[in-house]
């Protein structure tokens, strides 16, 4: 059974809003990074592959297993919700015992992988901690172990680092990548920094199509040579802001130095800069899909 | 994996704050209703009176007639007029005119004028004990019972819905203590029939039946908000575990959770019974296990499974509301039949005496067949709380969240 998901022609509508509009991913082992503003369709994408929705048409196998096979596909997959929470009361051994056995962990299984991995998300001197008590980190951190306690082929995380301080994000990326190591973690996000920092395959996703697919370098390459900084006076700001798309400002005094795109030379002053994910994806959503880069 | 779970979810019952309010309610409910329960001993001949033995079954035109004419004058002489129109006592005030017409009624029905009455009341229970026989009153000559009826029948207009002046009322309010032969039947069945300890029992049963009827929904709306409020459905349902699985053990372990308290305060009359310690009487030692499991079991199965389909299906506590309003029909048609005999389809059987064995006895298929009705019921709804949990799981049916929204408001995708 080789560890990858194929999608074809899938489409999720709620009513007349078509969420997933005729997507296409074929994901392979690793981390792979979902990209995509608020409101984009990653969170319906998540749900369709952790059988948490069923989609309208097209095809998704996970594993070579149709998603229309919620039992196996469940088997198989491990699941972090957006808004990840767990019974407040019961302490964080408890909980993850609680959810082993719904996975159908054995009590030896249990016994020996929940300390296993709670040591892993360095929640290990925490176990008789109620879950109510833990920090917003640890709860993402515990959020993780249960998705991993059945040892799945596919994690599929949902927006697992809004709220967190910096930190604590980049640990929790990096567990992301450890985890990676053996399996398939799709990672949704609207950040990018998350992205970036972690994914070696990503998409964009905007209004339920899918932008761009591929690696962070072939992202990087659809901007190459089109972002320039410059240090503009405030007055000319609104100008710039009118042609051009701004990935990003700082301002010093009276002055602004100011990131963005441009397809030539934009006036004297503008210096080229080295692209980065955040000024591909600015450039994608300003296309707003229109040619999808693949 | 279902055992595991079903052991699990009675760990998540007894650590919930509301299910030992539940266990506080049955306690307190017992020991008011039953606490000091006393254990009858065998009538002697000559006794003051057989109030505790039972009543008389074998009621005449001449026994509602004479106790319905004295429920009338006592409250005229009382002035205290009380109906139950939706099953609470409500206290009627009748104008200067409909007190005279009442006055009128009484003077066609015994012949007594309004002056008269203290001295026929007084007379009375010169006879009779006022604690163990309510007042009688004799009739006019050659009243006839079509008569009775007419004269009751404008009382009951003149006091209102619900009093007891409709011929129904008239008929279950005679309550004519038995005699010494009567008192030695009721009680030869109760020691020989029933065991002593099965009369005791059934009674232990109508009472905590009452609350039974109503309490186990707390629990289970609770329980079952508990997911959504702590936002666990998506973990649970993205689960391996089958929704028979997940609901099966969850219902299991509420239903077996909601009797475990019943089943120990049960076993209290049978050892009142043994305590009695009355001579010749072959006890039933297992009353208490058979009555829980046949009369109280499908009472709670039925009201978790209420509780449960509710819940699942409209994702708010929607279940006490319809429970309260079940349980509260229930409770004022079961007044009709509370001495027990007749149980129809009524969620809580009513038997409220420990005698009445006969009654038992020819009232026991419709009794069994409403048991096993609610049983099979209750199993029913749970299948069909399943179906709307798999449903749920594939994300349909569901109500708030990020994916209902998406109903709504067609920006937030």
């Amino acid at each position: 059974m080789k560890t990858e998901i194929v999608i074809k022609g899938l489409n999720k509508s709620y009513g007349k809003k078509r969420a997933l509009k005729n997507v296409d991913l074929r994901i392979e082992k690793g981390m792979f990074g979902l990209l995509g503003r608020n409101g984009a369709g990653k969170t319906t994408l998540m749900k369709v592959l952790s059988t948490l929705l069923e989609k309208d048409s097209g095809k998704v196998k996970v594993c070579g297993i149709p998603v229309e096979h919620a039992s196996d596909i469940r088997k198989i997959t491990g699941y972090l919700p957006q808004e990840f929470s767990m019974y407040p009361n019961m302490k964080v051994y408890e909980a993850m015992d609680y959810l082993g056995v719904l996975s159908g962990l054995t009590k030896e299984q249990r016994r020996e992988r929940i300390p296993m991995l709670l040591k892993r998300v360095n929640l290990y001197d925490n176990a008789g901690t109620k879950v109510r008590a833990l920090s917003g980190g640890m709860k993402r951190r515990l959020g993780i172990a249960q998705a991993i306690l059945h040892d799945p082929k596919v994690l599929i995380v949902d927006e697992p680092t809004a709220g967190l301080d910096p930190e604590e994000r980049v640990r929790f990326r990096n567990l992301l990548s450890e985890i990676a190591e053996d399996r398939i973690v799709i990672l949704s996000t609207h950040i990018v920094g998350d992205v970036e920092a972690t994914c070696e395959e990503i998409s964009v996703i905007d209004e339920g199509k899918i932008l761009f697919r591929g690696t962070v370098e072939k992202l990087l390459s659809l901007v190459d040579g089109r972002v320039y900084r410059a240090e503009v006076s405030r007055k000319e700001l609104d100008r710039i802001r009118s042609s051009y798309n701004v990935t990003s400002m700082i301002t010093l005094g009276n002055n602004v130095k100011v990131r963005f795109l441009a397809d030539t030379q934009p006036f004297p002053g503008a210096r080229h800069c080295d692209a980065g994910v955040e000024d591909a994806y600015m450039y994608l959503m300003q296309g707003e899909g229109e040619n999808p880069c693949f | 994996m279902f055992l595991t779970l079903f052991r699990k979810e009675c760990a998540q019952t007894v650590k919930s704050l509301i299910y030992w309010l539940y266990v506080i309610c049955l306690v307190v409910f017992f020991n008011t209703q039953l606490g000091s329960q006393y254990i009858l001993t065998p009538p002697q001949e000559g006794q003051d009176s057989y109030y505790d033995y039972g009543f008389k079954t074998d009621i005449t035109e001449q026994d509602i007639m004479e106790t319905g004419a004295g429920t009338l004058v006592w409250a005229y002489y009382y002035d205290n007029y009380v109906t139950y129109p939706v099953g609470y006592a409500k206290n009627v005030t009748l104008s200067e005119e409909e007190k005279d017409e009442i006055a009128d009624i009484i003077y066609e029905l015994t012949g007594l004028k309004p002056d008269e009455i203290e001295a026929d009341i007084a007379a009375y229970f010169e006879e009779h004990d006022i604690e163990a026989s309510p007042y009688e009153v004799k009739l006019r000559d050659g009243l006839t019972y079509d008569e009775f009826l007419k004269y009751m029948d404008r009382a009951a207009e003149i006091v209102g819905p619900g009093s007891d002046y409709t011929e129904e009322k008239l008929k279950a309010n005679v309550r004519i203590p038995v005699d010494y032969e009567g008192a030695k039947s009721n009680y030869s069945d109760l020691t020989e029939k029933d065991g002593l300890t099965g009369g005791y029992t059934r009674l232990f049963c109508d009472y905590m039946g009452v609350i039974l009827g109503i309490l186990p929904v707390f629990v289970t709306a609770t329980r079952m908000l508990r997911d959504k409020r702590s936002r666990m459905q998506d973990l649970i349902y993205a689960r391996r575990a089958s929704s028979c699985t997940v609901m099966g053990s969850r219902y299991l372990a509420l239903v077996c959770m909601h009797m475990l308290p019943v089943l120990i305060l049960s076993f209290l009359p049978t050892v009142n019974c043994i305590k009695a310690g009355i001579e010749g009487v072959n006890l039933d030692y297992l009353a208490w296990l058979k009555y829980d499991m046949g009369w109280l079991l499908p009472m709670v199965m039925a009201v978790i499974a209420v509780g449960m389909l509710c819940t699942e299906l409209t994702e708010t506590a929607l279940a006490v509301l319809v429970q309260t309003v079940w349980w509260f029909v229930s409770l004022m048609t079961g007044v009709v039949g509370i001495k027990g005999g007749s149980y129809g389809w009524n969620l809580m059987p009513r038997h409220n005496t420990e005698l009445n064995y006969a009654g038992f006895a020819d009232g026991f298929r419709q009794l069994a067949a409403n048991r096993i009705f609610y049983a099979v019921l209750s199993l029913a709804l749970l299948a069909l709380t399943i179906l709307i949990y798999e449903r749920k799981r594939k994300g349909h049916l569901r109500r708030r969240g990020k994916i209902s929204g998406n109903h709504k408001n067609s920006v937030k995708v």
